[in-house]
């Protein structure tokens, strides 16, 4: 095999994750327009945000829930946006399409598993959400929940979240404003 | 949309065993709905281990980081489906031989048009703050700073592979073939020279830094005495051992051996795999007279070199 296996296990765990470098080619206001322009492509629909306007305390609680699974299992900052990115968008399909209503839980469950899959290197297991969720399903049924999630928004998951503009704004507040940016960063 | 998968499945009918990579499996098709051929890359499963936490990430990412590009030099994703923990990924169909995933990944379409294949590892450039892997790039194309652990690279990997993706196209063998990451720098050392603190600042401070037998090196126009000076200039660029140095795409497609004459065979007019030497001879334009002076040409054709 060409592949390098020759992997540090040790190491590995010594070592805290390292973040990609700030590249100034790939910052400001061409990168920031594009983003804009991407991120409209995954809004949900205005009737699923009309819907959910009725009664907001059923996303919210969801919401929660998928927050706390994420810290509880130490996710990356960037999946809990994107896993209710997810569940938004595939709750605003479901609005067109006749499907037979799924578990919430499990909904958020299969999000975070597709959502850490995307961002991180160490990615959540479908036994450990099947815990946070106290077996309120098997894995296997969080499976089936990550094949209709996918084939549900067509496998298109790498949705614009806040957390994508966030360094580029961080970083024109520096270029403005000196030490403030740079405050704020830490 | 469950039952989406099975008609997707059906779209498909299965003409030929194409190959088989190392993470996948590739047929050739035909899409029942629109009348074309089409490649099909089945993603294995891998481990039972790997499928109890669902569909593969890698094939997640390709899927994903596909989905957004759309360039005439990147193979078109057309469509995905999934059964259980199987992925199967829908490409326009390439003449050239799709069989061999190999580790470079370019094809060739019908017209001559390199395509860029195979996005398991890419990463999305401008996305800063992401936790980065070592894992990543097929060892004979691994830059130094990789092999020596930096967990901070840009995309002076990418030159470094394009590099020895150049230099292979010349010998028409793998320019730095290690078996081991250890190797692998050897190989590199051996021909380039060791890198210094003085060529290189900052390399004995990287995770994984081991001081090396100093070699000198070969003069790169021993190594590829068939190339021009400006293709020479061109792989000295990309071969620089500090990443900061390196050529970058932009440098390098500014540099004289992309501008000099004569110009590149224009693609439909390439040779192409099961086509007679003879047959493209009667055909032979003028632009087919290569950049590189000395290798001959009815040899070339019969190893199918794909520029």
């Amino acid at each position: 095999s060409l592949w390098c296996e020759e992997v540090d296990e040790e190491q590995n765990q010594n070592q805290t994750a390292l973040r990609a470098g700030w590249d100034p080619s790939v910052s400001g206001c061409r990168v920031i327009q594009r983003l804009l322009h991407v991120e409209e492509r995954y809004s949900p629909s205005v009737l699923y945000v009309s819907l959910i306007q009725q009664e907001p305390g059923r996303r919210e609680e969801l919401t929660k829930w998928t927050l706390q699974v994420c810290c509880d299992c130490g996710c990356d900052e960037a999946v809990f946006p994107l896993a209710v990115s997810l569940v938004d968008r595939f709750l605003s399909a479901l609005l067109t399409l006749p499907v037979s209503p799924v578990s919430p839980v499990c909904l958020a469950a299969g999000c975070i598993l597709i959502a850490s899959k995307l961002t991180e290197c160490e990615t959540v297991t479908a036994e450990l959400l099947c815990a946070a969720a106290e077996h309120d399903f098997l894995p296997s049924s969080l499976r089936d929940m990550e094949r209709l999630i996918l084939a549900t928004l067509r496998w298109d998951t790498a949705a614009v979240t806040p957390q994508d503009f966030l360094p580029h704004f961080l970083a024109s507040l520096e270029e403005r404003g000196g030490t403030f940016g740079t405050e704020l960063l830490s | 949309m469950a039952l989406d998968v099975k008609s997707r499945s059906k779209r498909y009918e299965k003409l030929d065993f194409l190959g088989e990579g190392q993470f996948a499996t590739v047929y050739k098709a035909r899409d029942k709905t629109t009348d074309t051929i089409v490649a099909i890359k089945k993603i294995k499963v891998g481990h039972r281990t790997e499928a109890k936490d669902g569909i593969n990430r890698t094939a997640l990412r390709e899927i994903k980081l596909l989905q957004e590009l759309h360039h005439p030099n990147i193979i078109g994703l057309l469509d995905a489906f999934g059964h259980k923990s199987n992925i199967s990924l829908v490409f326009d169909f390439m003449e050239t031989d799709l069989e061999d995933l190999k580790p470079n990944n370019l094809l060739l379409d019908g017209n001559g048009i390199l395509k860029l294949a195979d996005f398991g590892l890419a990463k999305a450039f401008g996305s800063p703050n992401r936790v980065y892997t070592h894992q990543v790039v097929t060892r004979w194309y691994r830059s130094p700073e990789l092999l020596f652990g930096a967990r901070m690279y840009g995309v002076g990997v990418d030159m470094w592979a394009v590099g020895c993706i150049l230099a292979e196209l010349l010998l028409r063998l793998p320019f730095l073939a290690g078996d081991s990451d250890l190797d692998q720098l050897t190989k590199i050392f051996e021909a380039l020279g060791t890198a210094t603190e003085e060529s290189w600042p900052g390399v004995s401070s990287l995770p994984d830094y081991v001081s090396f037998k100093i070699f000198p090196g070969t003069p790169l126009e021993h190594i590829f005495s068939a190339a021009g000076d400006d293709l020479l200039e061109l792989l000295q660029g990309l071969f620089t051992f500090n990443p900061l140095m390196r050529t970058t795409a932009t440098q390098a497609l500014k540099m004289k051996y992309f501008s000099n004459r004569p110009g590149p065979t224009p693609g439909p007019q390439l040779p192409r795999p099961n086509c007679s030497v003879e047959a493209l001879r009667e055909k032979e334009p003028v632009g087919l007279k290569r950049k590189i002076e000395g290798l001959d040409s009815s040899l070339m054709m019969k190893k199918k070199l794909i520029f």
